[in-house]
């Protein structure tokens, strides 16, 4: 962590920082004009909008005065394996939330493979864990389904 | 490392398509089928709220259907994700919502895709009529000594009440109707109003008769309620005052999507009309102050109509400089 | 006097302590899963309540809510993942010492100063509470927004290393609560035309996104679990020696947090922040907050313990909840015929007592429970990320669902992650972001409903002392540092 990371990725907050501050400008034209109070609904959208571009100009700046004089390291503030690693735990979690959203599956079954089949991803595969995982999962879902219908009659989908 | 994940991913799609074909809802032959989900458009433990806890405890106590009440809350923006969930539901008659004319307030406001036109109501169990009150230090008794401060200088006194809301219209319409103007600032919620004024930093806001009741600081000045509340006998009604179009009647008004089953309709409506007459519901209802009566769909419908030009008409003066 | 004794007498009956101990215990659990909340646990069991009656009732909801505010600090302290905005700032210095292997050690700290704040602000609450409720009310937006300035300010201090990228993460914070119905016109404010966004992005899902989801997301990439994460060393541990150092910090912090908690409205959160800002300032070594500070722990965890006692005193003696949990529980007392507000002292002493005996028995079984479950809980940090990861997350789906019963809060919770990820590589710092989220839109509407007083703009603050005052601090705390540092550095070179 003590190495200099690259200044592009100042560059990418910089441009992201515009790019919401463009949002917020955006947003901000549609509204009234003030009704009740002197500020009204778009002044503070305007105020943080106005910090963002120039924390954006200031990031901006010196990322290309470093890249310039050559201070840059290589490093990316992350590894491409971990990155998969963790876009993978993402991905599962996005089909899980799919799968529950669509109504596909109920909860119990959604829940307990997707609690094995994450369990597996993030720790590696092994008979043992497959089998503690799915049990342990299932004996959760069904707790969670039991507390959340009878007592709290909420539907877990 | 990437086969391993991708059949693990596979497995779990299969699983999910495998359990997909067992979970298709069985038809529904006798209405209910199932437990009849209440979509409440606020947070738990508010008025509206309670009312649909108490009459869904009067309904499955009483055993006024063969399937319980389940509320559902979905408080914030105006109700508009609520109304959006309730009319993207099966139109069986399973999914109902209980709201009031916050609905058509945000209409007018143009908040959300609420339209009268798109759902059926299915009667209205009780009805609240706000009041306005004054706090202890505003140095106000009645409603003559605001109307004399403020004709005498208008925006002398401060009304607190949450922007957008039924405290604001039911204010504005008074306050039209009788030729006064306050300085209006904006506190969202009850707790907001009721500390504003028992710290001396509003004058006048608008409460239910419970807040009133429970709080012996409070001096309610004006009832919106057609006639003088049982509880608060004292309070005179704005019609008392000279101003019978400022009357307001906040009805807790239970609505489906348009096009469900005639036979829900009917079936619900009934199951409503007799829990609001359970001692349960009436004891509830007293306590708040208000009245435990049921007013059928079609009427229930009319009413909302009646006051949504009301309410656009005062949005309409409000909007005048 | 008599009457609070009897209420007290009352809770030891055993159906009223079985409730508390049950509510308490729930609370602590609930409290110490990420995504799940006091909150949500409240609004869940109030229908169970209907059945009860009013003395049992009142003893689990307020067991409740004193065990998720305090579980929180479990959660916070070994995983760095705060199940609400108040537990926040106890992660600041929390989990750097469990990295270093002072989970124990942190945890004893934060359920020591949890139970001291609490029982503090109890006896506010018993002896005090009418006199202090009707001083707090006096308080109207100007005082509000200058306390909520004071709140802000603290967050210069979590800036970590950055002052500018404390800065942008705070504006940012402030930028992504915008969206939604703006309370101070009623108007739809940069919803871009989407419905879902009128109710605005709900706390909880940012929170969890930002801290729990991003957390883990960044963690499972790494094949090993973090280098630095030490075993826990030593056993629980708060001597004689502690109580006389941190004495004082407890106590300035458990006042402050009362105080701001009579104020309806304001939070938890900015009592812990303001708390903590306090024990930098008095600090010898400030340096050191955010790094692993023990007294930072301390400071945050008996604020917001506190400011709940504090927030029972405007709710039992006024009828006014100060947070949603407080509306929460005046809807359980009207569902039982009570009608919450003064004449409640005179209608139903019992409720109004049993309300004040229920927290101050709470706070003991709540400390009880902690310091038997402590040193299971501190072995939290050594389960293996494959075991512990998915349980979280499936919480964390389930928890979000259930604010609002509605999957746009789930997908939320999933954008703020993934955002966490990007702020997170962009060295923004986390802390002030979700700060700035929380306090932009009460300070926001205290200032514009300030404005709405008078046609002087600006100058209306000027005739409340006590807002200007708390400006002058926020303005001082600003400005005062960098001029001591100047003059210290002139004086330096002098022998």
């Amino acid at each position: 962590m003590t190495r200099r990371p690259h200044p592009a990725s100042d560059l990418a907050l910089s441009l992201l920082l515009l790019v919401i501050a463009a949002l917020l400008l955006g947003g901000a034209a549609q509204l009234p004009p003030p009704q009740f109070d002197p500020l009204g609904s778009a002044a503070l959208p305007r105020i943080l909008a106005g910090l963002l571009i120039v924390f954006a100009l200031i990031t901006g700046a010196r990322a290309v005065l470093l890249w310039r004089a050559g201070g840059a390291s290589d490093a990316l503030p992350w590894s491409p394996g971990a990155a998969a690693r963790g876009a993978a735990v993402l991905g599962l979690l996005v089909a899980f939330i799919l799968v529950m959203a669509a109504g596909l599956a109920p909860f119990w079954a959604a829940g307990t493979v997707y609690v094995a089949a994450s369990a597996l991803l993030i720790g590696g595969f092994t008979p043992r864990r497959l089998v503690v995982t799915v049990l342990g999962g299932l004996a959760l879902c069904a707790v969670l389904t039991v507390v959340f219908t009878r007592f709290f009659y909420i539907n877990l989908p | 490392m990437t086969t391993r994940r991708t059949t693990l991913l596979g497995l779990a799609g299969l699983a999910a398509a495998a359990l997909a074909g067992a979970a298709l809802p069985a038809a529904a032959a006798d209405f209910p089928s199932r437990p009849i989900t209440v979509i409440v458009p606020f947070s738990p433990g508010g008025y509206t709220d309670n009312v649909a806890r108490v009459i869904a405890q009067a309904i499955e106590d009483n055993e006024l259907l063969s399937e319980p009440l389940v509320i559902v809350n979905m408080g914030g923006g105006g109700g508009a994700a609520a109304y959006a969930k309730l009319m993207s539901s099966p139109k069986d008659g399973e999914t109902i919502m209980l709201w009031q004319y916050n609905a058509l307030i945000a209409k007018v406001l143009g908040i959300g895709r609420f339209d009268i036109d798109d759902i059926v109501s299915l009667g209205s169990t009780g009805e609240t009529s706000p009041l306005w009150a004054v706090g202890p230090d505003s140095g106000l008794t009645s409603f003559a000594d605001i109307e004399a401060r403020l004709k005498e200088e208008p925006g002398s006194l401060i009304e607190v009440g949450g922007i957008g809301t039924i405290a604001q219209f039911a204010g504005a319409g008074l306050q039209q109707a009788a030729g006064i103007s306050t300085r209006f600032v904006n506190g969202n919620s009850g707790a907001d109003r009721q500390r504003m004024l028992l710290g001396g930093n509003a004058d006048i806001s608008l409460f239910s008769p419970a807040e009133v009741m429970g709080n012996d600081q409070l001096k309610p000045v004006a009832s919106f309620a057609p006639e003088r509340s049982e509880q608060l006998p004292d309070v005179p009604t704005v019609s008392e005052l000279g101003y019978p179009d400022a009357t307001w009647v906040n009805p807790m008004w239970w609505m489906a999507p348009a096009g469900i089953p005639q036979e829900a309709i009917d079936t619900l409506s009934e199951a409503f009309e007799k829990a609001v007459a359970t001692p349960e519901v009436k004891q509830f209802f007293e306590t708040y102050g208000d009245k435990a009566v049921f007013v059928d769909g079609p009427e229930t419908t009319a009413r909302a109509r009646e006051r949504l030009t009301a309410i656009e008409a005062t949005a309409e003066q409000m909007r005048k400089p | 006097m008599t009457e609070l004794l009897n209420a007290l007498a009352a809770t030891f009956s055993p159906a009223v302590l079985a409730c508390l101990v049950l509510g308490t215990a729930l609370g602590l659990v609930v409290g110490a899963i990420p995504g799940l909340g006091a909150s949500m646990l409240i609004a869940l069991t109030l229908p169970i309540t209907f059945h009860m009656a009013n003395d049992t009732s009142i003893s689990l909801l307020v067991g409740e809510y004193v065990g998720g505010i305090s579980g929180g600090l479990i959660s916070a302290i070994l995983l760095n993942m705060p199940g609400t905005p108040a537990s926040i700032v106890t992660t600041f210095d929390g989990y750097p010492i469990t990295r270093k292997g002072g989970a124990a050690r942190a945890l004893s700290l934060g359920i020591v100063a949890s139970f001291a704040g609490g029982l503090i602000s109890a006896l506010f609450l018993a002896g005090l509470s009418p006199f202090l409720a009707k001083f707090a009310l006096r308080f109207g937006p100007w005082e509000y927004f200058g306390l909520i300035m004071m709140a802000f300010v603290m967050l210069a201090a979590l800036a970590e290393d950055s002052l500018l990228r404390g800065l942008i993460g705070a504006v940012l914070g402030m930028a992504f609560a915008l969206p939604g119905i703006d309370a101070s016109s009623g108007e739809a404010r940069l919803t871009f035309g989407l419905d879902p966004l009128l109710s605005g992005f709900d706390v909880l899902p940012v929170l969890i996104g930002i801290f729990a989801i991003r957390q883990i997301l960044s963690e499972a990439g790494q094949a090993a679990p973090p280098p630095e994460m030490v075993a826990s060393k030593g056993a629980l541990a708060f001597g004689r020696r502690d109580l006389t150092r941190f004495m004082p910090n407890i106590l300035r912090s458990s006042v402050i947090g009362t105080w701001i908690g009579l104020l309806p409205g304001i939070g938890a959160s900015v009592a812990s922040l303001v708390s903590y800002g306090s024990a930098r300032a008095f600090s010898k070594t400030p340096e050191r907050f955010g790094k692993g500070e023990e007294h930072g722990i301390v400071a945050s965890e008996a604020a917001n313990n506190a400011s709940v006692g504090g927030a029972l005193i405007p709710l039992v003696t006024m009828g006014i909840p100060g947070s949603v949990v407080d509306a929460i529980l005046i809807g359980a007392l009207m569902i039982h015929n009570l009608q919450p507000g003064p004449l409640l002292f005179q209608n139903s002493p019992e409720v109004a007592y049993g309300f004040i005996a229920a927290y101050l028995v709470a706070n003991f079984i709540m400390l009880g429970l902690m310091w038997m479950g402590t040193r299971g809980i501190a072995r939290l940090t050594q389960v293996p990320g494959w075991a512990l990861f998915p349980l979280i997350l499936l919480f964390c789906v389930v928890g979000a669902y259930a604010i609002n019963n509605d999957w746009f809060d789930v997908w939320v919770m999933l954008g703020f992650a993934l955002l966490g990820l990007v702020l997170s590589f962009a060295r923004i710092p986390l802390g002030p972001f979700v700060i700035g989220f929380v306090l932009a839109p009460i300070a926001e509407g205290q200032l514009r409903t300030g404005l709405m007083y008078s046609d002087d703009g600006f100058a209306g603050v000027l005739e409340r002392p006590w807002a200007v005052t708390f400006l002058a601090i926020a303005a001082l705390s600003v400005v005062a540092p960098p001029l001591l540092r100047l003059v210290k550095r002139r004086r330096s070179p002098a022998p």
